[in-house]
């Protein structure tokens, strides 16, 4: 008897971790946010991704954000609390319904891999450093692009 | 049950003596050892897959391949050196679940079985023990696919 109901507590707790909830958007920025706004001086102007890193940045479930854009791309990543990447899936898609809302002139590519938000740091740090030129940049976002589009 | 009701008395007394003499597995220890083994080989499989992330051209999706055949190599140079063994006596599941003991059952029958030939000995005997979890492996995969597809598209949740 109590072995069913330990057994049923454990179903009950792994499946609690289940539940769909949507991700919850705070009026006030996350606090401890490391948020890196390009400077305006960069050959194409990285409006769309300052204003994306800011509205995502509102997220509750959100640790980090990178976004760099060129004339009419704009890739994002994200980087997801520990405990909310249970939903990871979940989020993905609505995080993404709602940046596409938002930007709805842009093709957006919309990530929580790691990589590529490695990618997007290192792009981001260079275009800050560096003078870059637009062909460079795009080059660069391609790259960045394919990859997300890979699978196994 | 009813199987030891036809005993003759003389058995029905051998196995009581038995049960009395038999030495008790250690389970808790045993999976206390597995947990600490099975989780530092898998903690060295994250940090390749780290590696794979941050220095090479790899996903989170597509770094795993890799990674399990870094693995693979690993456990191949550990079996083929005699180290992999005593680690596996002292560390039983921990080191048979995780890909590790997939490549381990693989390549030490490839060992044994390298004396009668490469096609009767190695080739026909080097699946012997892992074919099984290819077999079920597949066949599982097949039955959960028919349950996810069932749920998502008919039920729609």
């Amino acid at each position: 008897m109590s072995k069913k109901l330990v057994m049923l507590s454990i179903i009950a707790f792994v499946l609690f971790g289940c539940t769909n909830n949507d991700p919850t958007y705070e009026d006030a920025q996350n606090a401890d946010f490391e948020l890196l706004k390009i400077k305006s001086d960069v050959p194409v102007d990285q409006q769309p991704a300052n204003q994306a890193k800011e509205f995502l940045s509102h997220y509750e479930e959100v640790k980090q954000v990178r976004a760099v854009n060129t004339e009419d791309d704009l890739v994002i990543a994200v980087d997801i609390n520990h405990h909310d990447r249970f939903q990871l899936d979940h989020l993905q898609k609505e995080l993404t319904k709602d940046v596409k809302k938002n930007f709805s002139g842009m093709t957006i590519t919309f990530s929580t891999d790691r990589k590529i938000l490695i990618e997007l740091k290192r792009l981001e740090e260079d275009l800050q450093k560096q003078n870059m030129n637009v062909d460079e940049i795009n080059e660069r976002l391609e790259k960045i692009k394919k990859l997300s589009k890979e699978d196994t | 049950m009813s199987e030891e009701r036809k005993l003759p008395p003389e058995a029905k007394q051998y196995q009581k003596l038995h049960a009395k003499r038999e030495i008790k597995r250690p389970v808790v220890k045993n999976c206390i050892k597995a947990f600490l083994v099975g989780g530092t080989i898998c903690t060295l499989g994250q940090a390749i897959t780290t590696f794979y992330i941050y220095f090479f051209d790899f996903t989170e999706k597509t770094a795993g391949n890799p990674t399990v055949a870094t693995l693979i190599i690993i456990t191949m140079f550990l079996t083929g050196f005699g180290l992999y063994d005593p680690l596996g006596q002292f560390a039983g599941a921990g080191t048979a679940i995780p890909v590790t003991g997939f490549a381990n059952a693989v390549i030490s029958s490839a060992i044994e079985h390298r004396t009668e030939g490469f096609i009767q000995g190695v080739g026909s005997n080097m699946l012997k023990l892992a074919g099984p979890v290819i077999v079920y492996g597949v066949f599982t995969a097949f039955l959960i696919a028919i349950v996810k597809t069932v749920v998502t598209n008919i039920l729609g949740l």
